[in-house]
């Protein structure tokens, strides 16, 4: 920090004789903080070992030891529980700040734990046979459940990709493109119907102060599930797609109103993107469609980006400012 | 030298330190709204997911331009490719000189864009024009780099202008002979330290000052090289590779056993000298380094399977994070592992809930083909997302 600076301020009597003070004092005694370096060691800790478990698991199915093994991360994740039982500081619907440090730590290990365990008695003993939702279905409700109780905002994360795991899709953008065959129409209503789901759900925790502060991840993941199943729809129903694309329009004004309520820069820019791409579907669409396909529509491509771009750079910029002056 | 309004980097670092001083609860918020109002900022930074989304669309707007820039010169094509992007680039430059100069962007997403589309550009150009040796390449991207870096103030070009010297230098001593080959290594520890105290003596000093976030970027760069120069993992792999001394896989590099030394040394030296001088950089390189040493040593030493290095790893981890945190609670000899700065809390917890999805998701147990377990890869939260 630039001590002259605050002196200059204090000469010229903006500033309290008083402040400066503080300020010196505090540059004096200025402490040195690790908070973030054990943070980061503490989760790879809990990272290393709850991966090692599960490797070690792994490796030793079908031996004489994995009953043992077994019975370990039954106890870690059991151990893990008992403590955030013990340590915990009463429900509320309002945010509960954690007991001390560790205690968010404790439950992420034990809440790992518990997702291997569960994972290995279906693998190992089909426990759940044939009936792979429920595999799921049971982690899910543990951890919605532990996310709520505890007030974890990491295993309330945790719980939504399994409830997506549980419907049937990998809730990631960047694996949706890889992985997920999107031309599966189940798919894509599911994850319609899940985004609106997730979406209603960050609604009424917010409205409802239910751990009001769980609703961003909610509708998080809800926006992005919503808008590439709506982005899918578009480029799978290819009969209908100007449909989908009056229904990319509508869920794209209702978070324009969302981001302008809310004062969020980042819904803007997500809504922009996404109804962007599906503009530019539509467009490259028409202009192939039509009759010319020469060089000519390519010339007309071009210069429909250049304009369209250069159009959402003003949009954003504008928007930059109406959002800021709010 | 420097293409941005110089008193409003001054007013800007000015800014950011009296906030600073509200946020650690020295300074009320009359006062500090008060010395605001005295440094006026007149850059255009707009708000960091504007910044994204301006940094991609630039991008799109330049790729259909050169587009239809090709289209126009259709005919002749084959030969003038490499000239119309080297005439393309330099267009980009000047935009970027207008936008800067007339309309006041700093850090605005356009600036940033067409900074990379510049150099990209030029790099790519000259190449389709000549044929270019890597170590030639190097060179190029060097001066471009510096450039930029010094006019731009650009904390990743910084980077770049360190990691091309560093080639530039690799590939036009190690042809030299079987002695430079061997000695190269030593050469650029010895250039990696001298740039790092270097940076680290000029950040200190006023003239230097618009400079001071590229050099830490600067120093975590040399830190991070210089071990990267001594590591037995790397100078062997990396000798074995580009001097084609076909080595089996028993058989060591000449002075493998300081090379030894220095991959378990060094990272020891970075933390004792962090905690020492209370250097947050070297204090993290270092933890990052040591990580470094236990991948090394597993490379050419099954010592342990796996999990256990896992388990072992992780328990060390869990239990020293935890010894630390209760020891400094109360801070000792200036220690603390108590948060100082309220400032960007918010923002650190929603991004680490993230975090957590992004590494734990694919944990979930996927049965069959049916479930794909996932793991989140979605936009970050910041404070005001």
């Amino acid at each position: 920090m630039n001590l002259s600076l605050f002196e200059q301020l204090c000469a010229d009597g903006h500033l309290s004789d008083e402040s400066l003070q503080k300020i010196k004092a505090t540059r004096s005694g200025k402490l040195f903080s690790v908070h973030w370096e054990l943070k980061t060691m503490l989760y790879l800790g809990v990272l290393l070992l709850s991966g090692g478990l599960s490797i070690l698991v792994y490796k030793n199915i079908d031996t004489i030891g994995h009953q043992v093994i077994l019975f370990v991360i039954a106890a870690v994740s059991a151990g893990c529980f008992f403590y955030c039982f013990k340590k915990k500081l009463p429900y509320s619907n309002a945010k509960v700040v954690s007991p001390d440090s560790f205690f968010d730590y404790i439950l992420l290990l034990g809440c790992l734990t518990f997702i291997t365990f569960v994972g290995y008695l279906q693998f190992q003993y089909n426990v759940f046979g044939n009936r792979y939702g429920l595999a799921t279905f049971i982690p899910m409700l543990v951890l919605f459940f532990m996310a709520y109780y505890f007030d974890h905002l990491g295993v309330h994360s945790m719980a939504i990709t399994t409830l997506a795991a549980w419907a049937g899709i990998a809730v990631t953008p960047a694996r949706i493109l890889q992985q997920n065959d999107f031309n599966s129409e189940t798919i894509i209503i599911t994850g319609f119907l899940l985004g609106l789901f997730l979406i209603a759900a960050g609604y009424f925790s917010g409205a409802k102060k239910i751990k009001k502060h769980f609703e961003f991840t909610y509708s998080n993941f809800g926006t992005h599930i919503l808008f590439i199943s709506t982005l899918a729809g578009m480029f799978h129903f290819d009969a209908i797609y100007l449909l989908w694309f009056l229904v990319l329009c509508g869920i794209s004004y209702f978070f324009y109103r969302k981001a302008i309520r809310g004062r969020s820069f980042y819904y803007l820019l997500i809504l922009s993107l996404y109804l962007y791409t599906g503009l530019s579907y539509c467009v490259i669409r028409l202009i192939f469609d039509a009759a010319d396909r020469g060089i000519g529509s390519i010339y007309l491509l071009c210069l429909y980006f250049i304009l369209s771009a250069t159009g959402l750079i003003f949009f954003l910029i504008r928007m930059n400012k109406k959002i800021k002056n709010l | 030298m420097i293409a941005y309004n110089k008193i409003w980097l001054d007013n800007l670092a000015a800014g950011e330190a009296i906030k600073d001083a509200f946020y650690a609860n020295t300074i009320s918020k009359d006062e500090k709204e008060v010395a605001e109002t005295i440094f006026p900022v007149g850059f255009y930074s707009p708000n960091i997911f504007i910044r994204i989304g301006l940094f991609i669309l630039t991008f799109v707007i330049a790729c259909f331009s050169l587009g239809l820039l090709s289209l126009i010169f259709m005919d002749s094509i084959e030969q003038s490719i490499g000239r119309l992007i080297i005439f393309f680039g330099l267009l980009s430059y000047g935009a970027l000189e207008f936008f800067i100069g007339a309309k006041n962007h700093y850090r605005s997403g356009v600036d940033d864009a067409l900074l990379w589309i510049t150099g990209i550009c030029l790099v790519a150009g000259l190449n389709l024009l000549n044929d270019i040796s890597s170590s030639g390449n190097a060179l190029i991207i060097f001066v471009l780099a510096t450039y930029f870096f010094l006019r731009f103030t650009d904390k990743l070009m910084s980077a770049i202008a360190g990691l091309a010297l560093l080639a530039v230098v690799f590939f036009y001593y190690s042809p030299l002979g079987s002695m430079a080959k061997t000695t190269t290594p030593f050469l650029l520890m010895g250039i990696t330290a001298f740039i790092y105290f270097i940076v680290k003596k000029r950040s200190q000093q006023n003239s230097s000052r618009h400079y001071r976030h590229c050099g830490i970027v600067l120093e975590i760069t040399m830190l991070i090289c210089f071990y990267a120069a001594a590591n037995y993992y790397v100078v062997r792999e990396m000798s074995n590779n580009m001097f084609h001394l076909g080595l089996n896989e028993n058989e060591s590099i000449p002075f493998g056993w300081l090379f030894w030394i220095f991959t378990i040394l060094i990272p020891l030296v970075y933390i004792f000298g962090g905690v020492q001088k209370k250097d947050a950089v070297l204090l993290r390189v270092g933890l990052l380094a040591v990580a470094a040493i236990v991948f090394t040593v597993r490379y050419y030493h099954t010592v342990l399977p796996v999990e256990i290095v896992m388990l072992l790893g992780g328990m060390i981890l869990i239990a020293v994070s935890y010894a630390l945190t209760n020891w400094l609670a109360q801070p000792k000899k200036g220690f603390t592992s108590a948060e100082l700065s309220r400032r960007y809390a918010m923002d650190k917890m929603n991004i680490e809930s993230l975090v957590i999805a992004e590494t734990f998701g694919s944990t979930v147990p996927a049965n069959e083909t049916k479930f794909g377990g996932g793991s989140f890869g979605g936009g970050g939260a910041s404070g005001e997302y």
